[in-house]
């Protein structure tokens, strides 16, 4: 048992990464959902926009809890000092370096397969990119604390998805399995 | 090549192929056995996005349907059909609830009628009598169905017939609400082709997969359609959806009631190879100036070759269908069915326009063919009188002896037990797709055609847009003529009659 807790990062840790992931993944749901929202307001009535608007939050809450999980089975493969060993800024800069590279790739996945060269760099820079800030980071005690500041204070918004994650869950449970 | 007990390995494989039929079809769990089998049939078959203006049958200089042609020597052909709405959701709500788009209010893309018109529709006015089986390929005309489910006994998926099924949508745990699901997940959380995925990681990723599957299906059937694939959303084949009707309508128990909703001719458009570049003949139609209302403003030249390509394509799609048309005879079909062959709306490459999707209305996109086969004709038949797609309700509670419901707007067709009024008849069509479906009419395109003559309103004080426009369609059929300014008589007439509709149909949504 011991064995398996001193593989994965810490509680607190993990929830801080969860905050951030939840922060990006919910945050990128609603502009999605305001973007196509003038359109809702033309033909759903609002009892179904906050259905949709649940099924959006609920979904965006499974994808950072997998995006969460991912890490930290990733960071229990590899060496500790890679990703465990300060596994909140690692994971911040991690989440946000994805998250970069996911809009630019959205932004080029119009209709079209990208080749094989450019998918790679998709998978390969935002890791390279995220090395070298971790490593820099590492290097500079300051610039850790600052991560890690920001971190904390983007994790705040667990008080606010957790309880609307799992509200959306709810209701998107109770609408179609019912 | 090699045959196996009368099947070639080809049709072996398509046969396999529809197995997803029997499996994902909703079961005929309404169907008792106690129905009637002397009633007959009704089958309507929709083309999408199937202009009048473009088929041979009604004129066209291309030869694009001749096994429609050969169908129609056996049945009734309506010349002045036309469309209650411009594009898939308004249109075929029409076509199945015999109302006009201001009363069942399924305006936009994804809308559905209103609640108070839920059960007001052709599978709930037949469930007790038929089998009902509704499948629309179109995602957006899948949605009206959905909105109709509680009478749709057998539901063919929408992805049923086609190479992928990308359509999360339609899975069965969200079989509750699939409209929600469609507008979280397809709408917004993952779109399969263009825009921003609400979903920032998975959203691309299944898209990457989604892009890959077609990728593959396209290398591997790519050769058979030079311009690609034809695409619904999802890639199809046009002699699967054509194989995957014929095997729907074997399965289904008289007598039934069968909509099927054909995505072809709808862009884009994708002929075979054995109909790649046929029409090139150097035909082009009347030039027409380019409309204030056009929004990206086409030259001639992309307008001509669109034309094409859809020609081509109507003539690839016609090619297909007659093997459907040579089942319902060999099947008998004929013999004891109604079948109605129309289009929720037309397609226009004029005035700057290519496809359906303007606020314009003119005849190549509201004029739809409509052809109707009775059981046991045997002679072809004219109509010339105004008809519309809210009239196909109503004719098929005439035509079976049941009383039409009172909450229909159309009459029954002429030439099926209803009174021929010739062009002495007020015909509308309406596009609101900027106008709050619970709000009244402000933001419109509504034409009325009657007595010969066309006037359309376009009514845009959001964009402080509004003006009238009046043809007389027998003198000038290409519509290049606008009476309006000399406004004569019969102009003033029907606009006092589209302003009194439009208050009327206003007043309930007043508050």
């Amino acid at each position: 048992m011991n064995f398996i807790r001193d593989r994965f990062p810490h509680r607190s840790e993990i929830l801080t990464v969860l905050g951030i992931a939840l922060f990006v993944c919910h945050s990128w749901s609603v502009l999605g959902f305001l973007d196509r929202l003038p359109a809702f307001i033309l033909y759903f009535r609002v009892t179904e926009i906050v259905q949709v608007f649940a099924f959006m939050m609920a979904f965006a809450f499974l994808e950072s809890l997998l995006v969460t999980g991912v890490l930290v089975f990733v960071s229990a493969l590899l060496p500790s000092r890679w990703l465990k060993e300060g596994f909140a800024y690692k994971g911040f800069v991690l989440v946000l370096a994805v998250t970069v590279a996911a809009i630019i790739f959205q932004k080029n996945l119009e209709g079209k397969l990208p080749s094989p060269g450019i998918l790679t760099l998709y998978w390969v820079a935002p890791l390279a990119l995220a090395s070298l800030i971790i490593g820099f980071v590492q290097m500079i005690p300051r610039a850790r604390a600052i991560l890690i500041n920001l971190a904390d204070r983007v994790s705040i918004m667990l008080f606010v998805y957790v309880p609307i994650g799992l509200l959306s869950l709810m209701v998107v449970a109770l609408g179609n399995l019912l | 090549m090699k045959k196996s007990g009368g099947l070639t390995r080809r049709e072996f494989l398509k046969l396999i192929s529809l197995a997803p039929v029997g499996i994902f079809s909703r079961p005929l769990s309404g169907w008792t056995g106690s129905l009637n089998p002397d009633l007959p049939n009704i089958i309507i078959i929709v083309f999408d996005a199937w202009s009048q203006q473009h088929v041979s049958l009604y004129g066209y200089p291309r030869q694009t349907m001749p096994n429609l042609e050969k169908f129609a020597e056996r049945a009734t052909v309506y010349h002045n059909h036309y469309s209650a709405g411009t594009f898939t959701s308004p249109g075929t709500a029409s076509i199945l609830t015999g109302l006009y788009s201001w009363s069942h209010r399924a305006l936009h893309l994804g809308a559905v009628p209103v609640p108070a018109h839920a059960t007001h529709n052709i599978f709930a006015a037949l469930s007790a009598t038929h089998t009902t089986l509704g499948y629309a390929q179109n995602e957006f005309a899948d949605q009206v169905l959905y909105g109709m489910r509680n009478a749709v006994e057998t539901h063919l998926e929408n992805w049923i017939f086609s190479a992928q099924n990308s359509n999360l949508y339609s899975a069965p745990i969200f079989k509750n609400n699939p409209r929600i699901a469609f507008a979280g997940i397809e709408d917004l959380m993952i779109r399969r082709i263009e825009g921003y995925d609400a979903s920032l990681f998975l959203g691309p990723y299944l898209r990457l997969q989604f892009l890959r599957n077609r990728a593959a299906f396209a290398i591997r059937h790519g050769g058979d359609y030079p311009r690609g694939l034809p695409d619904s959303s999802e890639l199809f084949l046009l002699e699967d959806v054509v194989d995957g009707a014929i095997q729907a309508l074997r399965e289904v128990q008289s007598p039934m009631l069968a909509y099927f909703h054909f995505y072809p001719p709808h862009d884009p458009y994708c002929p075979t190879k054995g109909f790649y570049k046929t029409f090139i003949d150097g035909w082009a139609p009347p030039r027409k100036p380019i409309h204030d209302l056009s929004e990206y403003k086409y030259s001639a030249g992309r307008l001509d070759s669109n034309r094409r390509y859809y020609d081509e394509y109507l003539a690839s799609w016609d090619h297909e269908t007659g093997r459907l048309f040579d089942f319902l005879e060999e099947s008998g079909l004929l013999e004891n069915s109604y079948i109605f062959i129309t289009s929720d709306h037309g397609e226009m490459f004029e005035r700057g326009i290519t496809g359906h999707f303007t606020k314009l209305m003119y005849d190549p996109l509201i004029r739809v063919p409509l052809i109707v086969s009775r059981p046991d004709q045997t002679t072809r038949e004219d109509v010339h009188a105004l008809t519309s797609s809210v009239d196909i309700m109503p004719t098929v509670a005439n035509v079976l002896g049941l009383a039409i419901p009172t909450w229909v707007e159309g009459t029954a067709l002429p030439g099926l037990g209803g009174v021929d009024h010739g062009e002495r008849r007020s015909i509308f069509t309406l596009d609101a797709k900027f106008n709050s479906s619970f709000a009244p009419l402000r933001d419109y395109s509504l034409a009325l055609t009657r007595d010969g003559h066309r006037l359309v309103h376009y009514s845009y004080p959001k964009d402080n847009y509004e003006k009238y426009e009046f043809y007389d369609l027998h003198a000038d059929p290409h519509e290049l003529n606008d009476l309006c300014p000399s406004e004569p008589a019969l102009s003033i007439e029907m606009r006092d009659e589209v302003l009194q509709k439009i208050e009327e149909v206003n007043r309930p949504y007043r508050r």
